[in-house]
């Protein structure tokens, strides 16, 4: 913004004098918000540019717009930062929307997309907070596509896969270890399956949402057949149960085959596997991947619980 | 689950052992597979003792088991002869019948 102050004035004089127009009130409040703003006074030079941008004379001025972002810009850092809703910051994004749509010169410009790329990057942040701290999906994920819409506006030619990748996949292993640890929690299960899937679509050989995937359809599986082993179900409910674990060890199955197939000596992949068969009373395959895992050194349960993680 | 599950107001006990003891007052005898070729002998053993002999074997259920543990289709099967369990000395419940494959 300081390269702003240096354009700006000369700019403002030489129209006085070349001209020969006068500076009006609005001009010089524009000057005097951008020396309050230079000078660390964000709250006074608010009031002033506040007035500029208003005013039918400068609201056309895409330098007053990007002042006004740039300002406000310094009075969120201060206390709303942290905040998923800050009316500085929406005033700030809309500033520099409107500037940018005014056809600012190339500094300007430049101004508008470094600034817009901050506050995506603090949306990012917010995504990343309201995931590990409070697993808010709700406000992590509006946070992230606030992220987007925003990079997206410093830089046009930004590529979101991989962001895409590493957000979602966070995510999904974050609700899929909870879900993992309650099975009761529907909610993430939900969630962890929407972005996990979201991950693979962008890349479906992708290891880690594979496996994820898989535990939590293997874990459902076993968890059915817990019941039965533990003689809580029924015997009239026992060939329901089993049909219900039949169908959720076969999804995992597909998810753990995407991995063993990039690479048959991946361990939690091959340790899957053999849990996966034992839930399908495969023999053939119980005791072919009870010899991989011997192989690779695996220590396998004789119980039919299931390998976590 | 034998150590908490009770069969009425009886404990359950559950006891190992490399070849059919006639001396252990068993309810219930599990053959493993690898233990298939002494049905007829521990079936012959245990006639009218009252004895529920259980088996994990094709064709268990013919050769003198009362149910037998099968594989069909990825789920746990199990067939019934209500013959050898009349022959164990064992009351029978016709409503079990519906859950089984019948093998008489």
């Amino acid at each position: 913004m300081k390269v702003m102050c240096k354009y700006l004035k000369p700019m403002l004089l030489a129209g006085y004098m070349l001209g020969g127009m006068v500076l009006n009130a609005q001009e010089v409040k524009l000057v005097r918000a951008q020396a309050l703003y230079n000078e660390k006074k964000p709250d006074m030079a608010k009031v002033c540019i506040d007035s500029v941008v208003a005013h039918p004379e400068t609201m056309k001025r895409f330098e007053a717009w990007t002042i006004r972002g740039f300002i406000y810009f310094e009075i969120y850092k201060r206390t709303d930062k942290t905040k998923f809703n800050s009316s500085l910051r929406d005033t700030l994004v809309a500033s520099i929307k409107r500037s940018n749509s005014l056809n600012p010169d190339a500094d300007y410009k430049s101004n508008n997309n470094k600034l817009m790329s901050n506050i995506s990057s603090n949306y990012y942040l917010l995504a990343k907070n309201y995931l590990q701290d409070s697993s808010n999906y709700d406000k992590s994920s509006t946070s992230f596509n606030k992220y987007k819409e925003l990079i997206k506006i410093a830089d046009t030619t930004v590529d979101l896969r991989d962001k895409d990748i590493e957000y979602n996949l966070a995510v999904g292993s974050h609700f899929s270890e909870k879900f993992n640890k309650d099975k009761k929690n529907t909610k993430a299960f939900e969630i962890a399956k929407v972005t996990l899937l979201k991950v693979l679509e962008l890349n479906p050989i992708d290891s880690s949402a594979n496996m994820n995937m898989g535990v939590m359809y293997l874990n459902q599986a076993t968890s059915l057949i817990e019941k039965i082993d533990a003689g809580e179900a029924s015997i009239q409910d026992v060939d329901i149960i089993q049909e219900d674990a039949i169908k959720l060890a076969k999804q995992a199955e597909q998810f753990f085959l995407k991995v063993y197939n990039q690479n048959n000596k991946n361990r939690k992949a091959v340790l899957a596997l053999y849990y996966v068969y034992r839930v399908l009373l495969d023999e053939a395959k119980i005791l072919a991947y009870e010899q991989k895992c011997k192989e690779l050194k695996i220590e396998v349960t004789e119980e039919s619980s299931n390998p976590k993680k | 689950m034998a150590k908490r599950k009770k069969v009425g107001s009886q404990d359950i006990e559950v006891k190992n052992t490399p070849a059919f003891d006639k001396s252990v007052n068993a309810n219930m005898v599990f053959l493993l597979p690898e233990s298939s070729k002494a049905i007829n002998d521990v079936s012959g053993k245990s006639k009218n003792k009252g004895v529920l002999l259980i088996t994990e074997n094709s064709g268990g259920a013919k050769s003198g088991s009362s149910i037998n543990f099968i594989i069909i289709d990825s789920k746990q099967k199990f067939e019934y002869s209500k013959n050898n369990a009349i022959k164990a000395g064992l009351k029978t419940n016709d409503d079990f019948k519906s859950l089984a494959i019948n093998v008489d």
